[in-house]
């Protein structure tokens, strides 16, 4: 069941009949997605099945080779990738902080980039460092090697806030984590985006995560959207590709008949 | 002490040396990074370009040094001897470390680095500035270090082509058979080549959080004061000369004792007349002609059987008067070149063996070592292998038949001979060695090789230009015979005397100078 159509305005991301090829593969076929403000959307899929392409169209990392990609109502080939980068946070699976700069540099260079004073840049990071539950004193100076793999993302996550974007994309952040702290990275994350009226796209290939996160679940296989739903609803969807999901991780109902 | 008196003889030249050394090395490591780092980040940033450029730096690897030489020699704008040209040259090979690292360096920063980079929105220029670049420099570094070594090394063939450095020491211990200055050289190249390392090994850092290593710190801070110190001194004991009021006579001299020692007479006896003169001595191979018609030096001394057989590439002729007339007739109609009066003496190739060698066998003659029963171990120079009037005319002529002869530079042959290496050797007739390393001339008695008068080679337009030149080159004619040159090259080879004090001692002792003209 498809949700209401959007108003203009509230539309965050829109994709439309976005097809992505690669020499002679097919990435993306002819996906359409619409998030609004405030979704927190979980993109579930196998390896290679164009989730992580897909977010890479919205921040134009990659260009599609049909259809339309459209940031907060305008085209993104209207925007400057730069600028349009810069509206749009990125977290990715191992965080990738830079390892030369100390964590307070890590999350503040954006800031720097940005051209704001040193004063409003150093309380800019000591309040991201607090909102993702890392004590300024402690971490601020440190290095990334000098941090716990649930510490790096959690500084990846304050890096993609640094300049306030209204729209967070993360690929895959806690796929490398043990499964406890991972557990909790999901809950606060979710939360902290709630509180923060963010809105997200997720990677995920864990239905777990997406369930746990996400207000939204959209299922990609072989480049094609094949279910797209909320997650009360995901369980009992009727897709093959969603129930092989829901059973592997042991939620799905049993096979009728 | 030996070692004492010579360094305090070759203080001033030696740090000059060194002074030289240290510029070409600094000037030709930041003219390559200048131009190999942007190269190396487009060649990692474009796969497309990435194959071009490596194929183009291998390729300049492989030319070996003294061909890079020759071949930019000619070159209107990068070439001519001095300097300039060994810059261009250490430039081209400092290339490859340097840009094949940092593509490497660039290319080996973590994907997920990279990709955050590029996924915040940082741009081309930032993207490089912030994470490549810093997180390259460890690498990048050690290519620069590795092109400072090769560097350091490389430019010591550099004398060849005039651009000095400790490179001319090396060569002239070679030719003179004088194992302090080979030493000396050697010895200082090296050390620069070690205290850059350290300074390197310094400038290089772990990884944050690890701290740098304040012994290596130190190690770097003074491989650095002890690299730069004596340049400094050396502005003290030498600073280079600079006038400007006069455009100097550009005297030319070739690669060896001889032709040094004529250069320098004729450059003292212009220096008399209140010339203003620049030394470009020991100039490789055929570099004095090519400098000559390039403009780069207006005067050197030459052999007639030289310009006739190897630079005019006619047949050999017998008959000196012959000879001259001809070559002089040819120079002037082809380059524009004036050969002056002959200077007195012939320097003809002689074929030389040792002493012992001649009393065991009862040899006068070539004749008579050709039919002697000997397995003759021969060596000769490029030189001689490579002329009309070399090797294979020899050997044809003389019936003689080596089996593989070793090719190699003239003065070892000379060493290799008096060590008992070699059994026979090609030198040249006037050479100070023969006497000095006991060695002994046979007899070319079926006259194969043609005559060798010495004369000096000036540019027309240079004679023209400051007519001092044209005077002193006839003051000259036939002022020294073969004897006199001899002694002269005895003295520099034999008892290490320095070119300059000989030929000053050879001026003073001139008629001219006893009359006081002109």
């Amino acid at each position: 069941m498809p949700p209401p159509a959007p108003q203009a305005e509230d539309l965050q991301v829109e994709l439309r009949q976005v097809c992505l090829t690669r020499g002679a593969t097919v990435v993306l076929d002819g996906v359409s997605l619409s998030v609004r403000r405030g979704e927190l959307v979980a993109l579930l899929g196998a390896s290679g099945s164009g989730k992580t392409s897909l977010l890479k169209l919205i921040n134009r990392m990659l260009e599609p080779t049909a259809g339309a990609v459209a940031v907060e109502g305008r085209p993104t080939t209207e925007w400057d990738p730069i600028r349009l980068r810069r509206r749009i946070g990125y977290v990715i699976q191992d965080a990738g902080l830079f390892p030369h700069y100390t964590v307070a540099r890590n999350i503040g260079l954006l800031l720097e980039l940005e051209g704001r004073p040193a004063a409003q840049r150093r309380a800019r990071v000591d309040r991201l460092l607090e909102l993702v539950g890392l004590a300024p004193a402690t971490y601020a100076d440190r290095f990334p090697a000098e941090l716990s793999g649930g510490e790096r993302q959690r500084v990846g996550v304050a890096r993609a806030l640094a300049l306030d974007p209204g729209l967070l994309l993360l690929d895959e952040p806690f796929s490398a984590l043990d499964p406890v702290v991972r557990a909790r990275l999901q809950q606060e994350f979710a939360a902290l985006a709630r509180e923060l009226g963010k809105t997200a796209l997720l990677v995920t290939h864990d239905l777990q995560e997406a369930l746990r996160i996400g207000t939204r679940i959209c299922l990609l296989a072989n480049g094609k959207l094949v279910a797209d739903a909320a997650p009360d609803d995901f369980l009992r969807l009727d897709a093959p590709e969603a129930r092989a999901y829901a059973r592997a991780a042991g939620l799905g109902a049993a096979p009728q008949g | 002490m030996m070692w004492r008196e010579f360094l305090i003889e070759n203080q001033a030249a030696l740090l000059v040396a060194w002074r030289e050394q240290v510029w070409l090395v600094l000037a030709a490591t930041g003219l390559a990074l200048a131009v190999g780092l942007p190269l190396g980040i487009a060649a990692a940033r474009l796969p497309k370009l990435r194959g071009a450029v490596f194929m183009v730096v291998n390729m300049v690897q492989t030319v070996p040094s003294l061909a890079l030489f020759g071949l930019l020699l000619p070159l209107p704008w990068l070439g001519g001897i001095g300097a300039r040209t060994a810059i261009v040259a250490l430039t081209l090979y400092a290339l490859l470390p340097i840009t094949r690292n940092v593509a490497t360096g660039v290319l080996g920063v973590e994907p997920s680095v990279r990709e955050a980079a590029e996924a915040l929105g940082l741009t081309n220029w930032q993207r490089l500035r912030h994470v490549e670049l810093p997180l390259a420099a460890n690498v990048i570094l050690a290519g620069v270090r590795t092109a400072v070594t090769l560097a350091v090394g490389t430019a010591t063939i550099a004398a060849a082509i005039g651009a000095g450095g400790l490179g001319a020491f090396i060569f002239r211990g070679l030719r003179q058979n004088d194992n302090r200055l080979l030493l000396a050289g050697g010895i200082l190249t090296a050390s620069l080549a070690l205290l850059a390392d350290a300074v390197f090994a310094g400038l290089e850092r772990q990884p944050p959080p690890a701290p740098r290593s304040m012994p290596r710190r130190l190690a770097a801070f003074v491989g650095l004061a002890l690299i730069f110190l004596p340049v400094v001194w050396s502005y003290r004991v030498a600073p280079p000369v600079v006038d400007r009021r006069q455009r100097p006579v550009v005297v030319g001299s070739k690669d060896f004792t001889e032709s040094v020692i004529l250069a320098e007479i004729l450059a003292q006896r212009l220096e008399e007349q209140g010339v203003v003169v620049e030394r470009r001595f020991e100039l490789g191979g055929n570099l004095a002609h090519e400098s000559l018609l390039s403009g780069a030096i207006d005067v050197y001394p030459e052999y007639t059987g030289t310009a006739w057989t190897a630079i005019l590439g006619e047949r050999p002729l017998t008959d000196p008067r012959e000879v001259y007339a001809r070559a002089q007739r040819a120079y002037a109609e082809r380059f524009g070149l004036a050969i002056g009066p002959p200077l007195g003496f012939r320097n003809d190739f002689a074929i030389l063996v040792r002493r012992q060698t001649v009393a065991e066998r009862r040899l006068r003659t070539i004749s008579d070592a050709a039919r002697a029963p000997l397995r003759w171990r021969a060596g000769f120079g490029q030189d001689f292998m490579a002329r009309a009037d070399g090797y294979a005319g020899f050997c044809a002529a003389y019936g003689f038949r080596f089996e593989s002869p070793r090719e190699m530079d003239l003065s070892l042959t000379y060493r290799a001979l008096a060590a008992g290496e070699l059994d026979i050797i090609a030198g040249n007739a006037t050479d100070g060695l023969i006497a000095a390393l006991d060695l002994v001339a046979l007899e070319d008695d079926l006259q194969y090789f043609p005559p060798y008068q010495a004369v000096y080679v000036a540019r027309q337009a240079a004679l023209v230009a400051a007519p001092p030149l044209a005077e002193a080159i006839r003051s000259l004619d036939n002022a020294i015979d073969t004897d006199a040159m001899r002694r002269m090259n005895a003295a520099a080879d034999g008892a290490r005397r320095a070119p300059r004090e000989i030929a000053a001692d050879f001026l003073a002792a001139q008629p001219w100078e006893a009359s006081g003209a002109p």
